[in-house]
């Protein structure tokens, strides 16, 4: 070819003649290999881009926020482009760029393998020449087996532990089922798990700190569904509730592909707001049309997502759709163990009752005088015990508890092996067939100096223990606030505090004696305020009350308690111990509340009775009508209607 | 020809001696290496005391067995170590459901092992009688986690091999 060039002399005028042909040849064949590295480009209008750009799918996948103009994935290898983070159509730009690109060396590194899902997705708004030829070069992708076998995915909700305040409210996380049908081998479909990264050992004061106000970094994290099962059901004893969502199978496809994108990218995490619900809302906004994220400004409580998913279920409902296959009660192990001990007869009950008491050498002995059957039926209700107990009293490692379960273990396996039984559990229902956690009411209140006034109260949060969101002696209140309208302006001039309840906590633990005749403890909290009417002035007392005793269920309708309550107040006496009685009455939909206990004045060792009752009928899961009386220095009584929503 | 049968018959008894000390031996090397591999001494075992801080947080980032292979390496999203993992973390309960001779973790324990569905119950019985033995030996109490798992995991991968 030199001589093409050059003829039989190489001069220097031919050779930079040569370098620039060279030259300019390289810069038309590198505007080509862009141009063909862009050709997928080529294939969308400036037009379509910008629409695409704006997609709320596509913002979607990027986790991208409006409002702050930026994706909240804080991984800077989660964007292709340099401000993918701030600019959706850039990182659409640079997504779209890369189809065409040489594989990365290690091909699950490259954007075609990491970004399965900004890829379908695009596949559905424009042809993508060769896309399933191309994700076939992603090895490990193509070695999920989930992509193949889900059969439907579920949301999962996890109902609220006081064991941790992170946990208070409940929990929400993803499943996705791949063999309906094959009993126990759901226990190890995928759940993904939104939870916040803690060192161990942290303080709980900076806990708290931390946790509110996004001083921790948190993570989708896969694991098998029995991770869960064990911690949430064998070891917190907590329900759970699976709403099973339709979904087709573009959108189980798309949400797959996208949890391949997301799982270890750091968020993050907000207690209030941008917490586990609030996450997986965010991925279920990729793959359903409505909304499931709506308007959370401040706060957005697990059960939140569940009541939005309601919504648009019934919404479709009445356009012949569906979001939501079924809902199924999930209980828990202590409930699972309490419906077992029912079944005992009362010789067996003793049986076990003596061997829990007296202790598991001997255990066939004990048993003399049972036939194989009833031996069978005690020892299977002494294992179920036993695993709650070691759960319940946090000791899995002493010698004594390992000789326990051998001994359970060596008895039982010489008795035949039982086919499993139908064991009917109560259903507890979901949180969204009960009562809403908003609340606001109205009513009158007549008080003793002041005579009668108008009444409004609203709560974010309101799961009171006389309501139908309450299923088992528990309360739950945060932040809600009862103002007034004066009548009498000897005392209020204008619109006043009432009542505040910053939080307040009640549980009663009754399961527990059911399940084994011990009383472990029941408490209750309340951080708040009430207004107080002394001889010529009215004031807000603030007071932090802490109460804990005993409590025992009578029967289905019927729960008394004892409790010692400490109290400090801004008001005289600032310091009180109140030992009081109380009781939960329940009867259909009308349930009562109420306490009587005699507090400490003045530190004279004098005692003055203080009391209240609260008698709520629900007529359904969003109205309610209230009575209520209390004395404390004064009285009052109280008629309120409230909504649930 | 006397002496070349004898040595002949050593060697065949010495080879199936070592093969079979080589198969447990394989076969406990195999658990240890799924543990120390797959982190199973690292995940988060159902003790109240050290879960119940975390529902809502999470320590584990998916690098054990307990994770689909989203996130686990791809040496630990094998059916094995999945199966080694499960049986790690539940086998309290495992060791229970064994004794009662039914419960969803058993069901669970038998879909991992890939044995098929009409082999499932004569599998299931004969894991009971091989697990029964092993908790009567006497010192079950005394043994560790590791031990009882790994134990129980061999009764499997043996009853699999017999059941397929």
């Amino acid at each position: 070819m030199r001589h093409l060039f050059f003829g039989n002399r190489c001069t220097p005028m031919r050779l930079i003649c040569s370098f620039l042909l060279l030259f300019f040849c390289s810069i038309w064949g590198g505007t080509s290999t862009a141009s063909a590295d862009n050709s997928l480009r080529r294939l969308i209008s400036e037009n379509q881009l910008h629409a695409l750009a704006t997609d709320p799918t596509w913002l979607d996948l990027l986790h991208f926020e409006p409002a702050n103009h930026k994706s909240t994935v804080l991984n800077p290898d989660f964007f292709l482009a340099n401000d993918g983070r701030q600019n959706p159509l850039a990182e659409l730009e640079a997504i779209i760029a890369a189809y065409n690109q040489p594989w990365e060396k290690d091909r699950n590194n490259d954007p075609r393998c990491r970004f399965p899902a900004r890829y379908y997705w695009l596949s559905q708004k424009i042809p993508i020449p060769d896309l399933t030829a191309k994700q076939m070069e992603c090895q490990q992708l193509q070695r999920w087996p989930l992509l193949d076998t889900v059969q439907s995915v579920s949301v999962m909700m996890v109902s609220g532990y006081l064991g941790n305040p992170a946990s208070t409210f409940g929990h929400a996380l993803i499943k996705f089922n791949t063999d309906e049908e094959n009993p126990g081998a759901n226990l190890f479909d995928l759940t993904l798990n939104y939870g916040a990264l803690i060192p161990p050992g942290e303080n709980p004061f900076v806990y708290a700190a931390k946790g509110l106000f996004g001083g921790y970094e948190a993570v989708f994290s896969d694991r098998y569904y029995y991770n869960r099962d064990l911690v949430y059901s064998h070891t917190e004893f907590r329900e759970m509730w699976e709403y099973r969502l339709a979904l087709s199978d573009y959108e189980k496809r798309l949400l797959l592909y996208h949890i391949w994108e997301i799982t270890r990218k750091k968020f993050k995490y907000y207690f209030l707001k941008e917490n586990c619900a609030y996450k997986v809302a965010e991925l279920l906004d990729v793959v359903i049309t409505e909304d499931v994220l709506q308007g959370q400004d401040f706060w957005y409580a697990p059960v939140d997502l569940f009541y939005r998913l309601i919504i648009i279920d019934e919404a479709r409902k009445a356009r012949a759709g569906q979001l939501l296959l079924d809902i199924k009660y999930l209980p828990s192990s202590q409930r699972k163990l309490h419906a077992q001990l029912q079944l005992l007869s009362p010789d067996e009950r003793d049986v076990l009752k003596r061997v829990v008491e007296k202790g598991y050498s001997n255990l066939e002995e004990q048993m003399v005088g049972h036939n194989d059957q009833s031996k069978v039926n005690i020892l299977d209700a002494l294992l179920g015990y036993h695993q709650y107990q070691v759960v319940a009293s946090g000791d899995s490692t002493s010698p004594e508890v390992k000789k326990r379960q051998q001994a359970l273990l060596n008895s039982r396996f010489k008795l035949p092996a039982e086919d499993s039984r139908e064991n009917l559990i109560p259903e507890i229902l979901p949180p969204t067939r009960r009562s809403p956690p908003i609340k606001i009411g109205v009513g009158l209140r007549f008080e003793d100096r002041i005579g009668a006034y108008g009444l409004l109260s609203w709560s974010p949060y309101s799961s009171e223990i006389v309501s139908s969101s309450s299923h088992e002696g528990d309360e739950l209140v945060l932040l809600n606030l009862a103002v007034g309208a004066p009548k009498n302006d000897k005392y209020e001039k204008s619109i006043f505090i009432d009542k505040l309840d910053i939080l307040k906590i009640v549980h009663l633990n009754t399961l527990s004696h059911q399940i084994d005749g011990r009383y472990p403890w029941s408490w209750k909290l309340r951080f708040g305020a009430d207004r107080l009417y002394e001889e010529d002035e009215a004031s807000l007392d603030f007071t932090a009350n802490f109460g804990a005793g005993y409590a025992q269920k009578l029967g289905s309708g019927i729960t008394l308690y004892a409790m010692l309550a400490i109290s400090s107040h801004t008001e005289s006496t600032n310091l009180r111990a109140t030992p009081q009685i109380g009781f939960l009455l329940k009867k259909g939909n009308m349930k009562t509340f109420g306490h009587f206990g005699l507090e400490t004045k003045e530190y004279s060792g004098q005692t003055t009775d203080e009391w209240e009752v609260v008698s709520q009928y629900n007529i359904n899961s969003n109205y309610s009508i209230r009575i209520g009386a209390k004395k404390q220095k004064t009285t009052n009584y109280t008629f309120e209607i409230k909504r649930y929503f | 020809m006397k002496r070349w049968i004898v040595l002949f018959a050593v060697a065949l008894v010495f080879a199936v001696g070592v093969t079979q000390v080589c198969a447990e031996d394989a076969k406990q090397r195999e658990f240890a290496d799924i543990y120390t591999e797959c982190g199973l001494g690292a995940m988060i075992a159902p003790r109240n005391e050290a879960v119940a801080a975390v529902t809502n947080v999470t320590w584990d980032l998916g690098t054990t067995a307990s994770s689909s292979n989203i996130s686990s390496p791809g040496t630990c999203a094998g059916g094995k170590e999945k199966m080694a993992g499960f049986i790690h973390e539940a086998q309290d309960q495992l060791f229970s459901e064994l004794a009662i001779g039914n419960g969803q973790y058993l069901d669970a324990l038998a879909s991992v092992s890939g044995v098929a569905a009409d082999k499932k119950d004569v599998f299931l019985r004969s894991v009971r009688e091989d697990a029964g033995k092993f908790v009567q030996n006497g010192n079950f109490d005394e043994m560790s986690r590791f031990e009882k798992a790994q134990t129980l995991y061999n009764i499997v991968i043996d009853n699999t091999a017999n059941n397929s």
